[in-house]
C-alpha cells in the first residue's frame, strides 16, 4: 500500500505539472498547482505514517493553507485582467512597455 | 489500517486521478473547478483510510470546499476567454512527453527502493495521541512558520479585496468599456 501511495502521488503531481506547462487560461493553471500540492501532501503523509513521525502531517496542512492563498490571489487576479483586457491567455500576458 | 481501508484507498485515490487527467484537459473553468472539488475530495478521504485522521478533516472540511468556492466565485460572470485554440505549440508537447517519461522512470525507481529493503513496508500504527502530537507541534516547533503562513493570509486577503474592486467611471472609459463594463 506504501508504495502504491507513492505511485499515485507521483503520477498526480506531474499531472499538475504539465497542467501548468501547456494550459494556457491562468485559472486552470493555478488549479494544476493545488493538484501538485495535492501529490506533495500524499507522499509527505504516507511518509510519516511509514516512519510514525508526524511533522510531514503538520507541513501538508500548511502547504495546503499556503496552495489555498495562491489560488485566492491568482484566481482575482486573473478575474481582474478577464475584466479589464477581456483577455485569458497567459501567452498574451506582456511585460508593460516603457 | 482497517480491512476497508485499501480499498476506500485505491478506490478515492482512482477518482482523483481521473478528476485530476480530465482537470489538465479541460477547456471550461467551471467543469475544472468541479473537477478539483472532486480531486481533493478524493485525497481526502484516502488521507482518512491511511490514518492521517486530522489531515483528512482538514482537507474535506476547510480545504475542498474553500479551493471549490474561491474557484467558483472566480469563474462567475466572466466572459468568453477568448483563448486561442490553434494545435499547443510543440515545445509543450515535448514537455509533456518529457515529464511522463521521468515519472515512469522515478515511479521504477522508487518501486525498486521499496522492493529492496527486508520484509514488506507497513504504517506505523495511529492513535489518538497523535491529533496532540500535531496541535502540540504546532504551537511549538512549528510555530515560526504558522505565523509567517498567517502574515501570507493576510496580505493576501488585503490584496485580494483591492483586486476585486471595480474599475472607476473614468478609467473604464478609458480602457474603451462603457460604465456597465461593456465596450463602447
Amino acid at each position: 500500500m506504501p508504495a502504491f501511495i507513492v505511485i499515485i502521488a507521483i503520477i498526480l503531481s506531474l499531472t499538475g505539472l504539465y497542467g501548468i506547462v501547456c494550459n494556457r487560461n491562468p485559472l486552470i493553471s493555478v488549479m494544476s498547482l493545488v493538484l501538485i500540492v495535492n501529490g506533495a501532501g500524499l507522499m509527505l503523509v504516507n511518509l510519516d505514517l511509514i516512519l510514525g513521525i508526524f511533522h510531514g502531517q503538520v507541513l501538508t496542512i500548511i502547504i495546503l493553507a499556503l496552495a489555498v492563498f495562491t489560488a485566492i490571489f491568482t484566481s482575482s487576479l486573473s478575474r481582474k485582467f478577464f475584466r479589464e483586457k477581456n483577455m485569458a491567455d497567459v501567452d498574451e500576458f506582456q511585460r508593460p512597455q516603457g | 489500517m482497517g480491512t476497508l481501508a485499501p480499498v476506500i484507498i485505491v478506490v478515492f485515490s482512482m477518482l482523483s486521478l481521473l478528476g485530476a487527467f480530465l482537470l489538465v484537459r479541460q477547456r471550461d473553468p467551471i467543469t475544472a473547478a468541479i473537477l478539483l472539488i472532486l480531486v481533493s475530495a478524493g485525497t481526502g478521504f484516502v488521507f482518512l483510510a491511511m490514518g492521517a485522521h486530522l489531515v483528512g478533516i482538514i482537507q474535506l472540511l476547510v480545504f475542498t470546499p474553500l479551493i471549490g468556492f474561491v474557484l467558483k466565485y472566480a469563474t462567475l460572470e466572466l466572459p468568453d476567454p477568448n483563448i486561442r485554440r490553434d494545435p499547443v505549440p510543440m515545445v509543450r508537447v515535448a514537455a509533456a512527453i518529457t515529464i511522463t517519461v521521468l515519472g515512469l522512470i522515478i515511479i521504477i525507481d522508487m518501486i525498486s527502493v521499496f522492493k529492496s529493503g527486508s520484509g514488506p513496508i507497513q504504517y506505523q500504527p495511529v492513535g489518538f495521541t497523535d491529533f496532540i502530537n500535531i496541535v502540540t507541534a504546532f504551537l511549538s516547533d512549528w510555530l515560526y512558520p504558522v505565523i509567517l503562513v498567517g502574515m501570507l493570509a493576510t496580505i493576501s486577503a488585503i490584496l485580494t479585496a483591492h483586486l476585486a474592486r471595480k474599475p472607476q467611471a473614468g478609467k473604464q472609459e478609458q480602457n474603451g468599456l462603457g460604465p456597465e463594463g461593456d465596450s463602447v
